[in-house]
């Protein structure tokens, strides 16, 4: 999580300037595709009227970013039949946000986030790991309950224990836009 | 086993690498292999070429 889309430098929570709310992802584009990260961006964007810090863009980092960008955002507007208030700009900077705002719902759970903390001692590491950024997800309610690899996780017997815990109230499929 | 834990006590006050290093060997026969976690086995397997995609959700 972080800033970007502005001009002032350092932006921070407090002093956050022109920039917005923003995030980022580094994927592995042999399991998901640029497609589908814009998908869910559909699916999960507030699609309302933001602005200031919370106006909706994609930051495209290449060309064939850009391009699919756009031909989603016609499709999107199509499906709704309406004008949609999304900016499609080039990526230039992205400002990481204060380390209390990253891996949000995994600081929540104080088993887990132990858990993780002693593995990843420097937080860099820790933003770095997909075992992290699951069981953040996890916990924000969200996978798919098939395809998680309890003992992948780094995770003792206690620390699996309560991941099942979690898992047993049920996780949501990252929603498809039809 | 007590020259052991001596050690740990006071490289705690250290670095996590200083206790590693600190813990290779007891010296009584006694093995400790680790202390910090292993690193997730999704991890140890993560994609080295990655794509950056980057979002404002509004």
């Amino acid at each position: 999580m972080g800033y970007a889309g502005g001009t002032t430098s350092a932006p921070t929570y407090r002093n956050i300037g022109d920039h917005a709310e923003t995030m980022q992802v580094e994927y592995d584009p042999g399991h998901v595709t640029y497609e589908e990260l814009l998908n869910a961006f559909w699916c999960s964007n507030h699609l309302t009227v933001g602005t200031g810090q919370y106006r909706s863009i994609i930051f495209y980092h290449n060309e064939t970013q850009k391009t699919a960008a756009m031909e989603s955002l016609a499709r999107e507007e199509a499906r709704l039949g309406r004008k949609i208030q999304t900016a499609i700009i080039p990526y230039t900077n992205f400002y990481l946000a204060e380390d209390y705002h990253q891996k949000y719902y995994l600081r929540t759970n104080s088993i887990l986030f132990d858990e993780i903390s002693l593995i990843y001692t420097d937080l860099s590491d820790l933003l770095n790991s997909t075992a992290a950024a699951r069981l953040n997800g996890y916990i924000a309610g969200f996978g798919d309950e098939a395809a998680v690899q309890l003992d992948g996780l780094g995770l003792s017997a206690d620390g699996q224990k309560e991941l099942l815990q979690i898992i047993e109230h049920g996780l949501e499929t990252v929603c498809q836009v039809p | 086993m007590n020259l052991l834990v001596s050690r740990i006590i006071k490289v705690l006050l250290l670095s996590p690498i200083a206790l590693l290093t600190a813990c290779a060997g007891s010296g009584d026969g006694t093995t400790v292999t680790s202390i910090i976690p292993d690193k997730p086995l999704i991890d140890e397997q993560a994609p080295t070429v990655v794509e950056t995609a980057t979002f404002a959700l509004g």
